[in-house]
Formats: C-alpha cells, sequence, structure tokens
C-alpha cells in the first residue's frame, strides 16, 4: 500500500509518501525545503508560520511529482487528529478529506504523539516490540511503554515545560536565538558542564514524571547574578544546563527501564536531535539497545503521520467525517 | 481603577493566589467571555500562578505550558479555560490564523493570557491584570504581584 500522509498540527507543513511492501517512504516535503521552489513563483513569499492553506496543495503535488506517481497510484490518505492545534488541525484534516472524496480513496486521522512513536520502524534495524520511548520536543516529554502498534502505556511526563521549550527559554535568557535548542547546543560544546550547579529536577522522586520550569528559572537567577556575561559564561551555562537536562532524562530512563523491565529505548521529537544528548544516552545505558531516528524525521515531518496511517488503515475503516482532537492523549487510542 | 500589590513568599503561597484569584474571576460579567492578562519575565511564576486559578476553579488534572501550542484548554464545570501563551507569537496576525477571535468570544470563555503585549492591538480590554516580578534582592522564592482590574476585587485583602 502507498500511504500519502499530511502533518499540520502546529507550526510544521509536512508531506509524504510511504510504500509498505518496502518499508520505505517514496517521497517527502517539508515546507522549509520546499519554500525555494518555483511553485511559489520563484520568490519565498512571507507566509506565516501556522498558515497552512496555502502551503499544503503545492506540497502533496511536489511529493507526487517527486515519487513519480499520480493520486490513481496511492491507496490511502492519512492526516494528523490530534494532538495539536485547533486550526492547523483543522486545515490537514478537511484537505485530506477532501482529495479523500476526490480521489475515492480511505482516509484516517492518526495521533501526532504515536507517529512520533512508531517512526522508528523506518530505521534498519527496526525496534522490535516491547520498547521504552523518550519524545522529547518543544511541546512535549513523555515516557511510553509501547508493547505493540496501538498498545502504549504513559509512564510519565513533564509537569510543566516541556524539553525543549527549556532550551529555547534558556537560549532566550541568553540571548541567543530561536530556536534555542541548536544554539544552546553549539555554546555548550566550548564550555564546562561542571560550572554551575543546577537542579535535576524530580530525579530523587520514584515516579516517572518531569518539571523543566524550576531549571529554566534557576538559569535566569544565574544570568542575573552574573555582571560580566561574556561568551564564557554563556558557553558555561549553556554546558551546565544542557549536562543538567540529560542528567534528568537518564535518570528518568533508567528508572522507567528497570521497573518496567524493558531493554530497548527509542528516543523521538526535536530534542532528540541534540547530539551532546545521544552520547551521553550511548554512555550511560550500557546493554541497552538505544533507537534514534533520522536526524531530519526527529521534528514533526509528514513521513510519520503515512507510515502511522498505514497501520490504522489496515486495522480500521475509512472515515467519513472530518476528526479532529486537540487534546488526544496517547493512551486513549 | 483597582490597583493592589501583593507579596508571595514562594510557589505554594503563588498557586494559593491563583486560587482566591479564581473566584474573581468567576463573578466578572456574568454570561460573557472573562479576560485575564499575566504579564512578567521568564520564570516568574506565570504558569504556577495559572495552575493555582485552575485549581481554584475546580480542575483538578494536569497543568501544562502552553509556550508550545500556544493555547492549551480546561473544560470545568459550565466553562472553558483558554490558557494562552503569546511567547512565540511575532506577529498578531499569526493568532487568527489559530482562530483566536472565537475563543475570546466565547460566551463561557475564560480566557488567561500569558505575554498578552505580543498581541495587544487585536486583544480586548481585560477584565484583570496581574503583573508578577522577580524580588528585587534576588531571593529566587519571592514574589512581587501588582494587579489591575475595573471590577470590584477588593476582597482579596481580606
Amino acid at each position: 500500500m502507498r500511504i500519502l500522509g499530511i502533518e499540520t498540527s502546529c507550526d510544521e507543513t509536512g508531506v509524504a509518501i510511504y510504500d509498505s511492501d518496502d518499508n520505505i517512504i517514496l517521497a517527502e516535503q517539508l515546507f522549509t525545503q520546499a519554500s525555494k521552489h518555483a511553485q511559489y513563483g520563484g520568490v519565498v513569499p512571507e507566509l506565516a508560520s501556522r498558515d497552512h492553506i496555502p502551503k499544503l496543495l503545492p506540497l502533496i503535488s511536489m511529493t507526487l511529482e517527486e515519487a513519480n506517481l499520480s493520486p490513481d497510484e496511492i491507496d490511502g490518505i492519512a492526516y494528523t487528529s490530534g494532538p495539536g492545534l485547533r486550526g492547523p488541525l483543522l486545515t490537514g484534516a478537511a484537505l485530506a478529506r477532501s482529495l479523500s472524496i476526490g480521489w475515492n480513496k480511505p482516509c484516517v486521522g492518526i495521533n501526532h504523539m504515536e507517529a512520533h512513536l512508531l517512526i522508528n520502524l523506518l530505521e534498519k534495524p527496526a525496534p522490535s516490540f516491547p520498547f521504552l520511548t523518550l519524545l522529547i520536543s518543544g511541546g512535549h516529554c513523555l515516557l511510553i511503554k509501547a508493547s505493540g502498534i496501538g498498545e502504549y502505556e504513559q509512564l510519565g511526563q513533564t509537569r510543566d515545560d516541556a524539553v525543549g521549550e527549556a532550551f529555547d527559554k534558556v537560549a532566550r535568557l541568553l540571548g541567543l536565538s530561536y530556536p534555542g535548542g541548536p544554539e544552546v547546543e553549539k555554546m555548550a560544546k566550548e564550555g564546562d558542564h561542571l560550572s554551575y550547579v543546577l537542579p535535576r529536577p524530580m530525579t530523587k522522586e520514584n515516579h516517572l514524571d518531569f518539571s523543566f520550569s524550576g531549571l529554566k528559572t534557576a538559569v535566569y537567577y544565574l544570568v542575573k547574578s552574573q555582571k560580566q556575561k561574556n561568551q564564557e559564561f554563556i558557553q558555561n551555562i549553556c554546558a551546565s544546563f544542557q549536562n543538567a537536562v540529560a542528567e534528568t532524562l537518564i535518570n528518568k530512563c533508567k528508572r522507567a527501564l528497570s521497573v518496567h523491565n524493558l531493554s530497548r529505548l527509542v528516543v523521538g521529537g526535536g530534542v532528540a536531535a541534540n547530539q551532546y544528548l545521544r552520547d551521553r544516552l550511548e554512555v550511560e545505558l550500557k546493554g541497552i539497545d538505544l533507537f534514534f531516528p533520522k536526524l531530519e524525521r526527529c521534528t514533526d515531518n509528514g513521513a510519520m503521520v503515512a507510515l502511522t496511517g498505514f497501520y490504522r488503515l489496515k486495522k480500521s475503516k475509512s472515515e467519513t467525517s472530518i476528526n479532529i482532537k486537540p487534546r488526544w492523549n496517547l493512551s486513549e487510542i | 481603577m483597582n490597583s493592589f500589590q501583593l507579596t508571595s513568599e514562594n510557589e505554594f503561597e503563588t498557586r494559593f493566589l491563583g486560587e482566591k484569584l479564581s473566584q474573581q474571576i468567576l463573578e466578572f460579567n456574568f454570561g460573557s467571555p472573562k479576560i485575564v492578562f499575566l504579564t512578567g519575565e521568564l520564570g516568574t511564576g506565570k504558569t504556577t500562578l495559572t495552575k493555582g486559578i485552575l485549581k481554584g476553579m475546580g480542575y483538578k488534572g494536569l497543568v501544562k505550558s502552553p509556550t508550545f501550542n500556544i493555547v492549551e484548554i480546561y473544560e470545568i464545570s459550565d466553562h472553558s479555560v483558554f490558557h494562552f501563551d503569546f511567547f512565540r507569537i511575532v506577529h498578531s496576525r499569526e493568532l487568527s490564523e489559530i482562530g483566536i477571535q472565537e475563543y475570546l468570544t466565547d460566551k463561557s470563555g475564560i480566557s488567561i493570557i500569558e505575554w498578552p503585549e505580543r498581541a495587544s492591538s487585536i486583544l480586548p480590554k481585560p477584565d484583570l491584570k496581574i503583573h508578577i516580578g522577580h524580588s528585587s534582592d534576588l531571593n529566587e522564592d519571592v514574589r512581587k504581584f501588582t494587579i489591575n482590574s475595573d471590577h470590584d476585587i477588593g476582597i482579596l485583602l481580606g
């Protein structure tokens, strides 16, 4: 089966085609890459970040063209139903459903978090079930036990800020640019990660929830109390902050792996692109099989929607309505 | 305009202040939308205060930072609470894309808005404005609250 996937849950507009026979992505487009193309008239128009409407149709045409397929050769359409922002979700859902009527193909809405969780099934080797997933992004920090497709148990989540958000806000406090993740990582490379003592929130507690709001506030006070905010200071703060985040995440992953007797860990979401974190996880989780998606598939993308749509369409009938669920917990699937 | 200044010694007091404020907010403009602005630097406790407000309104679940999603929605009896965060908003027109007017005009809606200054041109006048400041002596727990409202909120001092 070939599934067209459409992602519009928040900032990114992503489209891809998944082929289940070979378990590969035939073509994929993200708006950021696409903006250079002639479809937009050669000039990059100033399209607002969450205005998905003008971006979607050109992206879909480009994806079909890249895969060298006509709509006839698509077997189904998948879109993100939630969780996410109501307006952007509705845009993707309405377009997917319209294409499904126009092309006479089945259509299904999928859960964005499940899509992040399943993306590693595209990698070789793919993780086998059961596995633990750590989903870390601008909007999320989740620990999930996946026992099979559609069988998920949420073990922990953030009680305030997401990890990526903590990176962004620390970057802001230090006068670095947005998005903060890559900037903080770059600065941290030159810094000493033991130079400042920052909290490891909730690591002394037995539950598997996270909290990153206090870490951000701790950085605020360090910055306030420092008179000379030179390059070295910024590098050291970034390194110390990254160290605190890594140790907090590793602490909770170790606990979850041991309590739930799991030996495989899949890391996903935008923060999974952080190389320092990848290295630390590899060093400190010896004996655990670690899986990371390709860098470009850590952040929101159409490939994960197309892949997840395949599994959903295999199990359930095509939907006849437009379904969006801005708040959709993974355990409610 | 009623204006008050309060000091919170720690996070727990901030939440408790939110709980007390929640009852006041519910009494604003019967049957019409209610709007609260929260201002203050990063790490002052805007989301912490919101947690208190939601708890005071009877919401028992988890309240997360809305920074990434821009809005988190909480359903409580008779009301929908829209917890906004415009931290990531660069142009106020981005908000029309997410259908901001639908939220703001919802008759049973209570909008609690962090970083409203990012979109002040398209926002209505708030029923309650709360500014949170870090303490001047850099005591990491203490926060200063400045509360302004055209409504009678004097009971807070009691």
